[in-house]
C-alpha cells in the first residue's frame, strides 16, 4: 500500500450556482460590480445620464483590448508585460507614417504589424525557446520603449490626418463612440473563439496542464504562440484606437500603472498565474467594475488614488481566495 | 581524486557565468577610449549618485530572487517612505527618517506574511500590493511635488573628500550589509536552499516561512531606504520617486546572474555590476555625444541578450537533472 | 539504554487500510553493525512498514524500542530525533550548494571568534571528516550539481551521518546507480556497518540482498514469511519464500487468438537500459511486460512511445493491411498512453469531465462553423461515466474533486473516445482501491474483446497473471523469456525475472 487515495465524496451540484469556487468569486465580484452601478446611478445625479454611460465605454475602451490580449495570454499559462509599450511602439509607427503623407489605411496597417512583430518576437522566444514568459516580455517591454524613444527621439508625433481622427474616434450613428463599438465587436468575437472553438479549447487546456496537453496530442506550441501574436496584434489595435483618441502619438501612451490594471483586471475577471481559468467575458465584466469605480469616484469628487488602493487590495484579496482555495484541493 | 573536468567545458561556464562582467569592462574600455569625459572622477561622481537608489533596491530584491521569488512593490514602498518624509517634515530629521525606514519595514512583513504564510504567488500578490501602496502614497502627497525639509536636502549634497557622495556610500553598506548576510551566515545558506528546492529546505527543517518573510522584510527595508536617498538627492517628494523602478531593478538583478528560477546570485559583484551596466551604457552614450534617444533602445538590446543567456544557462541546467 | 538490547525492535506491528491488512503482527530488529535486507515484492508492506519507523503511518497496534526504550513517532521529526534516517530514491539536495553546506544545511557552525557568522572552515573539516568515513574522496567544496547520482547520495548519507542518525535505512538505493557505483555505495554502506550503525536494506535485487546483508527478512501480504541470516540460505529459498506456494492466481483468459500483428517492434536499443528489445502485439491481444523495478519497462514503453531517446531500433505499425514503418512521434498518435502519473501527464485537474474526454476528439465535435458541439461533448462525456460507472455527480464534475480510481477512468475514457488501437498501459491501477481496480481490469478485458491491442505493464502479479494472453520477462533491459498460455503463473514469472531458471 503504497499509495492510499484520499477517495473524497463529490460535492453535490446545483445546477443554477457555478461549479467551482472560482466561479463563486466572479459572480460575486459580477454582483457587486452591479449593486454598486445601481447605488451609483441613484445616488449620484450625472452616472445614469447616457453621456456618462457613454464615457465610461469610451474610457474602457482604452484598457479592454489590452485585457482581451492578456486574457488570451494568462489562459493559456502565460503573462505579457511588454503589451503597454508595445502600443507606443506602435503609435508612433503608424503616426508618423500618416504624418509623412502615406494614407491613414497604411498607417493602421503599420501599427497592426508592429504590434505583430513584437507579439511575433514573444512568441518564438515562450514557445519555441522554451524561456519563461515574466522574462522574455519584461525584456521586451524594456526593447519596445526604447524602440519608441529612439524612433521619434522622444517627440510626439502630432499633426495626424483629420480623416483617420474623425473616423476613429468619432461617433456611429452620430451619438455611439467608435472606439467604443469596436471594442465590443472585437471582445464578443474574442470571448466566442475563447470559449465556443476548438482553438480556444487548446488555449483552455495547454494553461490548465501543458503536459497533459502535449501527450493528448495537442499543438501545444503553437497555442503558446498564437496568444503572444494575438496579444501583440491587440496592442496594435489599442495604438489605432487611443492615437485617433489622443490625437498624437508618444513614446508613453499607456502610463505603466496601466499595465498593472490590465493584469489585475485579467486576474479579477477570473484567470490566474497558473492558466486553464478566466474568460474574456469574465474580464470584461472586471473591466467594467474597474472603470465604473474609477468614473463614480471621479463623479463623487473623490481622489482617484484612493480608487487605486482600492483596486490593489481587490486584487490581493482574489489572489489570497484563489490561493486558500487551492490549498483546500490539496489537502 | 576525482579527474579534472575538461577545459573547454569550464570556458563556457565562465563565459556563461561571468558574461556580463566581461560586457561590463567591454564598455567601460570602449567609452573611455571614444569620450574623454568619461573616465573621470567627476563624471563617475556622477554614475555613483545616478546609480546608488537603484543599487539599494535591488540589492534587497536579489534575496527576495534568490529565494525563488519576486518583490514587484519595491518601487510603490520607495514612493511610500518618500511620502513619509514629507508628512513628517516638520519632526526633526532622523525620526523623519526612522519612521519613512519603520513603513518599508512593515510594508515589506506584509509582503512576507501574503507570500510565506498565505501562500500567494509573490508575482501577483506584491503587484496587486504595489498598485495599494503606491495609491496610498499618491493620496498622502495629493500626487504633487513637495520640497523635502532643508536638513535632508543637505544631506544629499554631502561629499566625502569632495568626490564620494552620501548617498552612495550609504548604498554600498547596504550592499556590502546583504552580500555579508548572504554569503556568511545561517540566513544567507537558508535563502540559497530555499531557492533550490523548498519542499527539500522545509523536510530537512529549515524555518522556510520564517526565512522568506525575512526577506520580504530586507526587501522593503531596501526599497525605503532608497525613496529617502532619492528624497534627498533631490531635495523633493516628487511622484517619480521609485517609478518603474522594479522592473529596472528585476533586469539589473538578472543581468547580474541572479537566476529568477532561485538557488543563485550575489548582490556583490553580481547585481552591483548589473546596475552598473544599465547605468553606464545610458552615461557613457551620453558622453558620446550619441543621440540619447538610443539609450534606452540600446539598454533594451542588453537586457534581452543578459535574459536570453540565463535562460540558457537555466536550459542546461534542467537538462543535466533529467 | 537496556544493555544488549537491539538498537532497532519493532514488535508486533499491525496496520490496517481500508479493505487490506498491510501489515499484520510484523516484529523484527536491528543490531548495531549490522545489515538486514528487507524483501517481498510490491504491496508485501515493506513501505507500510518503514512508513510507521519514519513516523509517516501510526501502527493500529504493536511497539517500536530504540535501545530498548519504548518511543513513539508522531513525524519524520520525532523519527530522526530517535537517530534513524531514510536515503529515499529521490535524494534531498540542493545544487547551487557545496557539498558540506549540504551536509550541515540545518545545522550550520558557528564562527567561534564571531557566532554570528557561519564557519565554513569548519564545515569543510568536519563535512571531509564524515565523507572519509564512508571511504569517499568527494571534496567538501564541490558544487552538488557537479556531482554524479550516485556521489550526491554519499552526500546524502554523510548528512544521515551528521545528524547522528544510528540507524540508516536505505529504499532501492540503485535504482538509479551505475555499476560503478553502485560498488561504491556498497563499500560506502560496509563502512557505515564497521561504524557499528544498525542498516536496514529494502531491495528488489536478490543479487544484491545476498552479497550485502548479514540478515533478511521476507514480507508477503503484511506478514513475515521468513527470516534468517544469509549465510544459511540459497537465493532460490528466499524466491520461494517471497512468491509463496500457497496463492497460484487464477487465470481468467484463456482464449487463442489469430496472431495478426498490429505492432512490431525490432531491436529497440537506449543506453545500457534497453538492450536489443524486439517484440510483436497482436491484434485484440494483452500483452503483458513484466520485470523488476528497474529491468527497463517503463524505459521501454517511453521509447517506443518517442518520450525518451533510443539509440536504435525500428517500429512497424498496421495500417490498412499491411506493416508498415512508423516513427515514434507518429505511433504516440496511434496510442492511447496510461501512466500512474496521471495528475502529470493524464488529466487537465482543473477542469470539467467533459472536457478531459473530449481533449483526445476535438475535431469531431466541430460543427460546419468551426464551433465545439458542447452538448454532444457532454453527452459522450455522460455516456463514458455510464459506460464505466465513474461515481461523479455529472458531466462538469471538476476532475481533481474525484477518487483516485475515478480520476484513472476518466484517464480511459478520453483515450477510449479516440478509438486508439493500441492502449500502453504502465502501473494502470496504482494509487486506486480495490473495487476499482476490479472494473479496470474488465475494462481492459472487455476492450481486447473489441480488438484493441494492450500493453501492460505492472507491478502486482496477481493483475499479470490474471490479465495477459502472453507476457514478455524482462531483465536488465534484455527480454528473457516470452512466457504464454498456463506457463503465466507467480513461480514462473517471479523466477525469471529474479533470474534463476524456471523453476517449475
Amino acid at each position: 500500500m503504497q499509495h492510499t487515495t484520499s477517495a473524497s465524496s463529490p460535492r453535490p451540484a446545483y445546477g443554477f450556482l457555478p461549479k467551482s469556487r472560482r466561479g463563486i468569486i466572479n459572480l460575486a465580484v459580477a454582483i457587486v460590480a452591479a449593486a454598486l452601478t445601481l447605488t451609483l446611478s441613484l445616488t449620484i445625479p450625472n452616472f445614469i445620464a447616457p453621456r456618462n454611460i457613454l464615457n465610461i465605454l469610451e474610457q474602457l475602451s482604452v484598457l479592454g483590448f489590452m485585457c482581451v490580449g492578456m486574457t488570451y495570454v494568462m489562459v493559456a499559462g502565460g503573462i505579457d508585460l511588454s503589451v503597454y509599450t508595445v502600443v507606443s511602439a506602435a503609435a508612433v509607427v503608424g503616426a508618423s507614417a500618416m504624418v509623412a503623407g502615406y494614407s491613414p489605411v497604411l498607417g493602421c496597417l503599420l501599427m497592426l504589424l508592429v504590434g505583430l512583430a513584437f507579439g511575433l518576437i514573444n512568441g518564438i522566444a515562450i514557445a519555441f525557446g522554451r524561456m519563461t514568459p515574466f522574462i522574455v516580455t519584461l525584456s521586451t517591454m524594456v526593447l519596445a520603449q526604447g524602440f519608441a524613444i529612439w524612433f521619434t527621439s522622444a517627440q510626439s508625433i502630432s499633426g495626424l490626418p483629420e480623416s483617420y481622427v474623425e473616423t476613429v474616434s468619432g461617433k456611429l450613428f452620430g451619438f455611439f463612440p467608435i472606439p467604443a463599438a469596436i471594442i465590443i465587436v472585437v471582445a464578443i468575437v474574442a470571448g466566442i473563439v475563447l470559449a465556443k472553438t476548438k482553438y480556444g479549447r487548446w488555449i483552455y487546456l495547454t494553461g490548465s496542464n501543458e503536459q497533459t496537453a502535449r501527450v493528448s496530442g495537442l499543438p501545444v506550441r503553437f497555442t503558446k504562440f498564437s496568444t503572444y501574436v494575438f496579444s501583440g496584434l491587440m496592442a496594435g489595435i489599442t495604438a489605432i484606437v487611443l492615437t485617433a483618441m489622443v490625437g498624437t502619438a508618444t513614446t508613453s501612451m499607456v502610463r505603466d500603472e496601466r499595465l498593472m490594471d490590465v493584469i489585475a483586471t485579467t486576474v479579477i475577471g477570473g484567470a490566474g498565474l497558473t492558466g486553464g481559468t478566466g474568460s474574456v467575458l469574465g474580464t470584461m465584466l472586471g473591466l467594467l467594475f474597474i472603470t465604473v469605480l474609477g468614473n463614480a469616484f471621479n463623479l463623487l469628487g473623490i481622489s482617484p488614488f484612493i480608487a487605486m488602493v482600492i483596486k490593489g487590495v481587490i486584487l490581493v484579496v482574489i489572489i489570497g481566495l484563489d490561493a486558500l482555495r487551492t490549498q483546500g484541493e490539496r489537502g | 581524486m576525482r579527474a579534472p573536468k575538461p577545459v573547454t567545458l569550464r570556458l563556457r561556464n565562465v563565459v556563461y557565468s561571468y558574461g556580463f562582467f566581461l560586457l561590463l569592462a567591454f564598455f567601460i574600455i570602449l567609452f573611455s577610449f571614444i569620450s574623454n569625459a568619461f573616465f573621470t572622477v567627476s563624471n563617475w561622481t556622477q554614475i555613483s549618485i545616478v546609480a546608488c537608489f537603484l543599487l539599494t533596491a535591488s540589492a534587497g530584491l536579489t534575496l527576495v530572487v534568490i529565494t525563488g521569488n519576486i518583490d514587484l512593490s519595491i518601487g510603490s514602498i520607495a514612493y511610500v517612505a518618500a511620502s513619509i518624509i514629507f508628512l513628517t517634515a516638520d519632526q526633526s530629521p532622523v525620526v523623519s527618517i526612522v519612521l519613512a525606514i519603520l513603513v518599508g519595514v512593515a510594508l515589506g512583513l506584509g509582503n512576507g506574511i501574503l507570500v510565506a504564510w498565505l501562500r500567494m504567488n509573490s508575482l501577483l500578490t506584491t503587484l496587486g500590493v504595489m498598485i495599494a501602496y503606491r495609491g496610498v502614497s499618491l493620496v498622502i502627497t495629493g500626487g504633487s511635488m513637495h520640497p523635502a525639509g532643508a536638513t535632508i536636502a543637505a544631506l544629499g549634497r554631502v561629499k566625502f573628500f569632495g568626490v564620494l557622495p552620501l548617498v552612495f556610500v550609504v548604498s554600498l553598506i547596504v550592499m556590502i550589509v546583504l552580500q555579508v548576510v548572504l554569503s556568511q551566515t545561517r540566513f544567507g545558506a537558508y535563502c540559497y536552499a530555499i531557492g533550490n528546492s523548498e519542499p527539500a529546505a522545509s523536510k530537512i527543517g529549515i524555518p522556510v516561512r520564517m526565512v522568506k518573510t525575512l526577506v520580504f522584510v530586507i526587501s522593503g527595508t531596501c526599497a525605503a531606504i532608497s525613496g529617502i536617498l532619492s528624497t534627498m538627492y533631490l531635495g523633493e517628494v516628487t511622484t517619480f520617486v521609485g517609478r518603474g523602478m522594479e522592473f529596472q531593478a528585476v533586469a539589473a538583478v538578472v543581468i547580474g546572474g541572479t537566476s529568477l528560477f532561485g538557488g543563485r546570485g550575489n548582490v556583490l559583484p553580481g547585481t552591483m555590476a548589473g546596475v552598473l551596466l544599465l547605468i553606464i551604457i545610458n552615461n557613457g552614450l551620453g558622453n558620446l555625444g550619441v543621440s540619447p534617444y538610443i539609450y534606452p533602445f540600446v539598454a533594451g538590446v542588453v537586457i534581452f541578450l543578459a535574459i536570453y543567456l540565463d535562460s540558457l544557462k537555466n536550459l542546461r541546467r534542467s537538462a543535466r537533472f533529467e | 539504554m537496556t544493555p544488549g538490547a537491539a538498537k532497532l525492535r519493532m514488535s508486533d506491528i499491525s496496520k490496517q487500510f481500508p479493505g487490506v491488512k498491510a501489515l499484520d503482527d510484523v516484529s523484527f530488529e536491528a543490531n548495531r553493525g549490522e545489515i538486514v535486507g528487507l524483501v517481498g515484492v510490491n504491496g508485501a508492506g515493506k513501505s507500510t512498514l518503514m512508513n510507521v519507523l519514519g513516523g509517516i503511518y501510526h501502527p493500529d497496534q504493536g511497539e517500536i524500542f530504540v535501545d530498548g526504550a519504548k518511543v513513539a513517532f508522531h513525524s519524520p521529526k520525532d523519527a530522526e530525533k530517535h537517530g534513524i534516517s531514510f536515503i529515499h530514491q529521490e535524494l534531498l539536495f540542493f545544487a547551487s550548494q557545496t557539498v558540506a553546506e549540504n551536509i550541515f544545511i540545518a545545522r550550520l557552525f558557528a564562527n567561534p571568534s564571531f557566532p554570528l557568522f557561519v564557519s565554513k572552515r569548519t564545515a569543510n573539516s568536519e563535512a571531509a571528516k564524515y565523507l572519509k568515513m564512508l571511504g569517499s574522496d568527494i571534496t567538501p567544496t564541490t558544487i552538488m550539481e557537479d556531482l554524479s547520482v550516485g556521489e550526491r547520495q554519499v552526500v546524502e548519507i554523510a548528512r544521515a551521518l551528521a545528524v547522528g542518525s544510528e540507524v540508516v535505512i536505505f529504499d532501492e538505493p540503485t535504482s538509479s546507480l551505475s555499476l560503478k557505483e553502485k560498488d561504491t555505495l556498497f563499500k560506502v554502506i560496509r563502512r557505515l556497518k564497521a561504524e557499528g550503525k544498525a542498516i536496514i536494506y529494502i531491495s528488489h535485487f536478490l543479487d544484491e540482498i545476498l552479497e550485502l546483508c548479514d540478515r533478511f527478512i521476507v514480507l508477503r501480504n503484511g506478514r513475515i514469511h521468513g527470516h534468517g541470516d544469509i549465510k544459511d540460505i540459497t537465493k532460490r529459498d528466499i524466491i520461494r519464500m517471497i512468491i509463496g506456494r500457497d496463492i497460484n492466481y487464477e487465470r481468467k483468459t484463456d482464449r487463442t487468438l489469430v496472431e495478426k500483428p498490429v505492432l512490431r517492434v525490432l531491436g529497440i536499443r537506449s543506453g545500457a537500459l534497453l538492450k536489443d528489445v524486439g517484440f510483436e502485439l497482436h491484434e485484440g491481444e494483452i500483452l503483458g511486460v513484466w520485470g523488476l523495478m528497474g529491468s527497463g519497462r517503463t524505459e521501454l514503453i517511453r521509447a517506443i512511445l518517442g518520450l525518451d531517446r533510443i539509440d536504435g531500433g525500428c517500429l512497424e505499425f498496421r495500417e490498412k493491411d499491411a506493416l508498415r514503418p512508423i516513427s515514434p512521434a507518429e505511433l504516440l498518435g496511434h496510442c492511447g498512453y496510461i501512466t500512474e502519473s496521471r495528475h502529470t501527464d493524464g488529466l487537465f485537474l482543473n477542469q470539467p469531465i467533459w472536457k478531459n474526454v473530449s481533449v483526445t476528439a476535438l475535431g469531431e465535435y466541430e460543427s460546419q462553423w468551426g464551433f465545439l458541439d458542447t452538448g454532444e461533448e457532454m453527452g459522450t462525456a455522460t455516456k463514458y461515466i455510464d459506460l464505466l460507472k465513474i461515481a461523479a455527480p455529472g458531466n462538469a464534475t471538476r476532475v481533481q474533486s474525484l477518487s483516485g480510481g475515478n480520476q484513472q477512468k476518466v484517464v480511459f475514457a478520453k483515450w477510449l473516445n479516440r478509438r486508439a488501437r493500441i492502449l500502453i498501459l504502465d502501473e494502470p491501477t496504482r494509487g486506486v482501491d480495490v473495487g476499482a481496480k476490479l472494473e479496470i481490469s474488465n475494462l481492459i478485458r472487455d476492450l481486447s474483446r473489441e480488438g484493441t491491442s494492450t500493453l501492460l505493464i505492472t507491478s502486482e502479479i496477481e493483475e499479470m497473471i490474471s490479465l495477459s494472453d502472453r507476457v514478455l520477462v524482462l531483465r536488465e533491459g534484455g527480454i528473457v523469456a516470452d512466457v504464454r498460455g498456463t506457463d503465466i503463473n507467480n513461480a514462473n514469472l517471479m523466477s525469471l525475472s529474479l533470474g534463476e531458471a524456471t523453476v517449475q
